[in-house]
């Protein structure tokens, strides 16, 4: 009797607990230098890189500027974090091929790091659809002394 | 002493709606929900209203293949679910005017409507990205007289042995 209440309080919980994180947010930790000196996720011990808190409110039509994390559109058991650099319909020239003129297409963006010597973003694997995206960076959490909001 | 049970009531009501919504929320992210199907792109296969079971473990389990109707979000809406069927997975040849190199993309997997003239798929956006997929539509639930099975495998078979197309 014990027992069974306490699977059925356990798996509600859990069912709560992974709704909170769905439709609210969670934490995510930054792994990789791509978005340095934004956002640190270079170093090798784990407590040294950081953990943002990313929001799951108002995914869509973000503005430039904005930093998401997204499926990868060419692995998809893997998530990035880029910067929002231009929106549908906008122009954009690839940096490895400035002659490649590409216009966005409806409902997707054109995610950037902000380091430019180390990363793997829109110019190499050009638009990402807005149903790629599964966050939005908020504010850095950890370290507490880079406690920060993220924009705006 | 009306009042805090009044008060008491509305609480267990609050609570009991809440555990409610997380639980459904959590079965229909990881286990399967109804679709109802509207629009004529997969006409005569699924019609406009048909609705359907979906379950979410073969996307899980890598196990989508091709000739499967799946739900996939519209890689140019956000929130919209497309009902499509795969026609071609990475590195099959499709030919379309969307692949010039003749094969589907890596991470990537190419859709069509069965109701070829009226359908927007991969023939007009292009290949989608394999993380687009949401769902595999496994039976038929309404209208009763065409209920049945869609996809006759189960999502733990890696062997194809779908009959019903």
């Amino acid at each position: 009797m014990g027992i069974g209440r306490l699977l059925v309080k356990g798996t509600i919980g859990g069912c709560a607990v992974l709704t909170f994180f769905d439709v609210v947010g969670h934490p995510a930790q930054v792994l990789g230098n791509s978005m340095q000196p934004t956002l640190e996720g270079g170093h090798a011990h784990w407590w040294k890189r950081d953990f943002v808190w990313l929001s799951t409110w108002n995914l869509h039509k973000c503005s430039p500027g904005t930093i998401l994390t997204f499926v990868s559109p060419r692995d998809k058991n893997v998530v990035h974090i880029k910067r929002v650099t231009a929106v549908e319909n906008q122009v954009v020239r690839p940096e490895s091929h400035p002659d490649w003129i590409t216009e966005i297409p409806k409902g997707h963006y054109w995610m950037q790091g902000d380091n430019p010597q180390h990363r793997h973003d829109s110019n190499t694997y050009g638009p990402v659809s807005a149903a790629l995206v599964k966050g939005r960076a908020t504010h850095i959490i950890w370290p507490p002394n880079r406690w920060q909001r993220l924009q705006k | 002493m009306v009042q805090s049970t009044g008060l008491r009531r509305l609480w267990k009501f609050t609570k009991g709606t809440a555990m409610f919504y997380c639980v459904a929320h959590c079965f229909s992210r990881h286990v399967g929900e109804l679709v109802i199907c509207s629009g004529p792109s997969m006409h005569p296969t699924i019609q406009d209203g048909d609705i359907v079971l979906a379950e979410r473990f073969s996307v899980r389990l890598d196990n989508v293949q091709v000739g499967d109707i799946v739900g996939c979000m519209n890689p140019q809406k956000p929130k919209e679910l497309l009902c499509k069927r795969i026609i071609g997975k990475e590195g099959n040849p499709v030919s379309s005017s969307q692949l010039p190199s003749g094969y589907v993309p890596i991470g990537h997997v190419f859709l069509q409507g069965d109701n070829l003239p009226v359908s927007t798929d991969s023939r007009h956006f292009g290949p989608v990205p394999e993380a687009l997929v949401q769902i595999r539509l496994a039976l038929r639930i309404w209208p009763l007289d065409r209920a049945g099975w869609i996809n006759n495998r189960w999502f733990w078979d890696t062997a194809k042995k779908n009959s019903k197309e």
